[in-house]
C-alpha cells in the first residue's frame, strides 16, 4: 500500500470516528486498514484531553490564497484551532512541508522572494539556496508545523506509533550561517539534490 | 557486475538519489506520474525513494 492511500485511509476514520462529513473518496481508502484503525482506538487516543475534530478541511477552499491553492490542515477543532495528519513509513521523517515544500515558480517567490534582489528562478536558483539558507530554513520549518497540532503518523510493518508536534511549541528560530555546510557547496558541484547540515551549538 | 559497477565509480547515496531524481523528472516529462508542483502531493517523492531504494540495493550502497 503506497504512502497515499496510508494517509487518506486514516484521515478517513477520523471522518468516521468523529462522525464527520468529507470529500474523501471512498477509491482511496483501504477498507482493511479502515477497519485496523478503527477497532485499534488510536484515533481517540490521538484526541483523549484535546479539542476534538469536528470538520474535514480536505478539499476545502478554507486557510487558501492565491498562492494557497490547497487547505493545508486536515481538520478544524471544536476550539477553531487546526489538526494535520502527516503519515511516514517507517521510522522516516523526511517531507516536502506544505505550501513551500514543492513550490512552483511563483509560488516560491512569493515566500522567499524578499530575500533577493532579483526573480529567483532555475538559473539562479542554487545559489540563492546557498547564499540564504539561513533565512530560508525558519520559513520552511514554520510551513512544516503549519497547524495548531501536527501528528506525525508512522507504521513500522503491522504496528503503528504517532508523535503530535505543537505549533505553540515551535521556538522562535535564528540560524548562524557560518553553522550550515552542504555536502555539494558549490551552484557547479550541485547536480540534483544536496545535503545540508548544521552545526548545533548548545 | 553490479559490484564492478560500483568500484568503477565510487557510487554514493547522493549519486543513487540523483539518478532517481532524473528518472521521475524524465515520468513527469512524459506524463507518466503526475506533476506535483504546488501541492501537497507526495507521488514524486514515493517514486523517487522506491527508485533510490533500488539502486541502493543493487549497488550495495548504505544511506548516509
Amino acid at each position: 500500500m503506497n504512502n497515499e492511500t496510508f494517509g487518506m485511509t486514516f484521515q478517513y476514520a477520523i471522518c468516521i470516528e468523529y462522525d464527520i462529513e468529507n470529500k474523501i473518496s471512498t477509491e482511496r481508502i483501504d477498507k482493511e486498514l479502515l477497519s485496523t484503525f478503527l477497532e485499534s482506538k488510536i484515533i481517540r487516543k490521538i484526541f483523549r484531553g484535546k479539542s476534538k475534530p469536528i470538520k474535514s478541511l480536505y478539499k476545502t477552499k478554507e486557510f487558501t490564497s492565491e498562492f494557497i491553492s490547497r487547505c493545508p490542515h486536515s481538520f478544524l477543532l471544536e476550539n477553531e484551532e487546526t489538526f494535520s495528519v502527516k503519515t511516514f513509513k517507517g521510522n522516516g521523517k523526511m517531507f516536502a512541508p506544505k505550501v513551500v515544500g514543492q513550490a512552483g515558480d511563483n509560488t516560491f517567490n512569493h515566500f522567499f522572494g524578499h530575500l533577493h534582489k532579483n526573480e529567483i528562478n532555475r538559473t539562479n536558483f542554487k545559489e540563492f539556496c546557498l547564499e540564504n539558507i539561513s533565512e530560508i530554513l525558519p520559513i520552511v520549518v514554520d510551513y512544516a508545523l503549519v497547524s495548531d497540532y501536527n501528528c506525525w503518523f508512522y507504521r513500522k510493518d503491522e504496528t503503528f506509533s504517532y508523535e503530535i508536534i505543537k505549533r505553540a511549541d515551535l521556538p522562535d528560530l535564528t540560524f548562524d550561517k557560518s553553522n550550515f555546510t552542504f555536502t555539494k557547496p558549490t551552484s557547479q558541484s550541485w547536480n540534483e539534490s544536496n545535503n545540508l547540515k548544521y552545526k548545533y551549538c548548545a | 557486475m553490479h559490484k564492478t559497477i560500483l568500484s568503477k565509480n565510487n557510487l554514493t547515496n547522493d549519486d543513487t538519489r540523483d539518478i532517481a531524481i532524473k528518472i521521475v523528472d524524465k515520468f513527469v516529462e512524459e506524463g507518466l506520474i503526475k506533476n506535483c508542483i504546488d501541492t501537497d502531493d507526495d507521488t514524486e517523492f514515493d517514486f523517487q525513494d522506491i527508485i533510490n531504494n533500488v539502486l541502493n540495493e543493487v549497488f550495495n550502497i548504505k544511506e548516509d
